[in-house]
C-alpha cells in the first residue's frame, strides 16, 4: 500500500496493534516488544518523508523493528534486562494440554538464536514467502531456508529430549 | 506437525500484545526526546566548535601551564571493609564535585523533579541538571556543565540546524565577566526554546549552560537562562552518586558515576571489560536466569558468551561485557560478592 498521504500519526494508529503483536513474537516479552517498538518507530518518524513514499512502507517499518531487534540481542542484550512475561489466563476453550503444550513450545524458541526465531515468525505468524523473508532480514533466500530448517530442527530435537514427543512435535 | 503448532503457539501468545495506546504515547515522547537529544547534542557541538575554532570569539583555550583548578576526588577508605577480599578492594569513598554552582534557580526547578550528575572522571567532565515538569509553559530544566579543556567534537558546525527547529539565533554576550557564545533555537513542534551558553573562565575552565522552556513561542530570547548562567558561583557542589561499588577488583578506575550508577574499568577510560553498577529499580529478570541471593533478596544472574547481568530487582543491577582480565573473579561467587558490597541508601539493602 502506497502511503503517500498518510501522516505518521495515522499510520500509528492503524499499523501500531500489529506490530507489537509482531515484536511480541519476536522477543517473547510483551515489555522488551513495547521497547523494540517505541525504539523503531522513534527512528521510522526521523525517516517518515521517505519511508512513506516507499513502494511498501510497512516492508519498511517491519525491516525496522526486526533490525532494532536483531541489533539488541546482537550488541545489547545484557545491557538491559528481559522481563519475564506474564501470560493472562488462558483462553476460554483452551485445553491444559493444548495450552501446556504451547507455552513448552514458547519457552524452546527463546532458546533459538534471534534470527532463527525471526525467519520463524516471518514465516509461520507474519505468513511471508520466503523472498520476502530475505528481504526483512537482509539475506539470501538460501539463508532464509537454512535458519528456518535448523530452527525447526532445534525444536523437534527439544521435543524429543523433553518427552519423547508422546503428543509432541513430529 | 511442527509448522501448525508453532502457527497456533503464536496465535495464542498474541494475548501477550501491549495496550497500544500506551505505546504509541511512549512513542509520542521518544520523538521529542530524540528531538530534544540531537538539539542539544547539536548545540553543543556548535559552541564547542567555535570555541575550538575561535570564529570571531576571544576566548581562552586551554593550555599547557594553565589547567583550571578542578576541585579533585577525595578518596578514604571504606567505613567497614579495610583490606583486600579474594582480589578485590576496597573502592575509594569518592567525592566528586563540580566546580561551579547555581546561584539563582528559576522556580519550576527550586524544587526539581529530577536531579541528574554525571561526572567523566577521564575527560575531567562533570554536569549538574535540574529538571521539572511545568504543566503548560515554563522552564523544563537547567544544567551546567564543566570540563578542563574543549572537548575533541568539532567540525560539524556547518551542518546547520535539524528540520524542526523553527527559529534560531546566536550571539555573543557578557557571562561572569567573560565572552560567551549564546545560541538560541525554538522549535514549535517539540515545543521548547533552549539556550546554550558556554564559555571559558580565567582558570581556563570551559562551562556550558543550558536551560530549556516548555513554550510554543518563537521568540530567541533568553532571559532566564541567561541569569542562570550569569549567576553560577565559583562554589563547588558534591555531585550526588546514588549507588555505588564497595569493593572494586585490584587495579580498576573509577571512570564515570552519577545518577546512573557507576562504571569502573581496567583502565583510566572507557575500556574492554569495564564493570557497571547500576540502581536496580525498573529492571526486571531476565529470562532463563539462575535464582541467586544477594543480601537475603532474591536476585537473578544472566550470563552469555558476551558477559553477564545480576539483577536484584528494587536494588542493583551490577554487569559487565567482554574484556574481563582473567584475575577479577566472574563466578557466581564472585559476581554476588561484588554486588553485596554495593553501597545504595535504600531501606532494606
Amino acid at each position: 500500500v502506497h502511503l503517500d498521504i498518510v501522516t505518521f500519526d495515522e499510520y500509528v494508529a492503524a499499523r501500531l496493534p500489529a506490530l507489537l503483536r509482531y515484536a511480541v513474537m519476536l522477543t517473547g516479552d510483551p515489555h522488551l516488544a513495547e521497547d523494540v517498538v517505541q525504539d523503531a518507530m522513534v527512528r521510522v518518524h526521523g525517516h517518515w518523508d521517505r519511508i512513506q513514499r516507499a513502494e511498501a512502507p510497512d516492508a519498511y517499518v517491519r525491516r525496522m523493528v526486526t533490525n532494532t531487534y536483531l541489533g539488541w540481542r546482537r550488541s545489547g542484550w545484557f545491557r538491559r534486562s528481559v522481563a519475564m512475561a506474564q501470560v493472562p489466563d488462558a483462553v476460554v476453550g483452551d485445553s491444559a494440554d493444548a495450552r501446556a503444550a504451547r507455552d513448552e513450545l514458547w519457552s524452546r524458541l527463546a532458546q533459538l538464536s534471534s534470527r532463527q526465531r525471526a525467519a520463524l515468525v516471518l514465516r509461520y505468524y507474519e505468513d511471508l514467502p520466503d523472498a520476502e523473508i530475505a528481504e526483512v532480514m537482509g539475506c539470501a533466500v538460501g539463508t532464509v531456508r537454512s535458519l528456518i530448517s535448523r530452527a525447526l530442527s532445534a525444536l523437534r530435537a527439544d521435543s524429543r529430549l523433553s518427552h519423547a514427543t508422546s503428543g509432541g512435535l513430529k | 506437525m511442527i509448522d501448525t503448532e508453532l502457527r497456533r503457539t503464536f496465535d495464542a501468545h498474541e494475548r501477550l500484545t501491549p495496550d497500544a495506546a500506551a505505546v504509541a504515547a511512549r512513542i509520542a515522547v521518544g520523538i521529542v526526546r530524540r528531538r530534544r537529544r540531537v538539539l542539544v547534542a547539536r548545540l553543543s557541538a556548535v559552541v564547542v566548535a567555535v570555541l575550538i575554532l575561535g570564529a570571531g570569539i576571544p576566548v581562552v583555550l586551554w593550555q599547557a601551564g594553565t589547567r583550571p583548578i578542578l576541585p579533585e576526588a577525595t578518596t578514604s577508605p571504606a567505613p567497614s571493609i579495610t583490606g583486600p577480599v579474594d582480589g578485590l578492594v576496597p573502592a575509594p569513598p569518592v567525592e566528586i564535585v563540580i566546580p561551579l554552582s547555581p546561584g539563582w534557580l528559576p522556580d519550576e526547578v527550586r524544587t526539581p523533579t529530577y536531579t541528574y550528575t554525571n561526572a567523566n572522571l577521564a575527560e575531567g567532565l562533570r554536569t549538574l541538571t535540574y529538571e521539572a515538569q511545568p504543566a503548560v509553559s515554563g522552564v523544563e530544566s537547567v544544567s551546567v556543565s564543566t570540563r578542563p579543556q574543549a572537548s575533541p567534537i568539532a567540525g560539524d558546525s556547518d551542518e546547520g540546524f535539524p528540520s524542526w527547529v523553527s527559529t534560531h539565533d546566536e550571539r555573543v554576550i557578557e557571562v561572569r565577566g567573560q565572552q560567551a557564545h549564546e545560541t538560541v533555537t525554538t522549535s514549535i513542534s517539540v515545543g521548547e526554546r533552549t539556550c546554550s551558553m558556554t564559555w571559558t573562565e580565567p582558570s581556563g575552565l570551559i562551562v556550558l549552560a543550558i536551560v530549556t522552556e516548555r513554550t510554543t513561542s518563537t521568540e530567541t530570547t533568553c532571559e532566564i537562562g541567561e541569569r542562570f548562567a550569569r549567576e553560577l558561583r565559583a562554589e563547588p557542589v558534591e555531585l550526588a552518586r546514588t549507588v555505588s561499588l564497595g569493593l572494586v577488583p585490584q587495579g580498576y578506575h573509577l571512570v564515570q558515576t552519577g545518577t546512573n550508577g557507576d562504571l569502573w574499568c581496567p583502565t583510566f577510560g572507557q575500556s574492554p571489560g569495564c564493570i557497571e553498577i547500576q540502581d536496580g529499580q525498573n529492571y526486571y529478570a531476565a529470562e532463563n536466569s539462575t535464582p541467586i541471593t544477594v543480601r537475603g533478596h532474591q536476585g537473578y544472574l544472566s550470563r552469555s558468551p558476551d558477559g553477564a547481568v545480576l539483577l536484584v530487582p528494587g536494588f542493583v543491577r551490577l554487569s559487565y561485557g567482554l574484556g574481563v582480565p582473567a584475575s577479577v573473579d566472574t563466578s557466581d561467587a564472585g559476581l554476588v560478592r561484588l554486588a553485596e558490597s554495593a553501597l545504595l541508601d535504600r531501606a532494606g539493602w
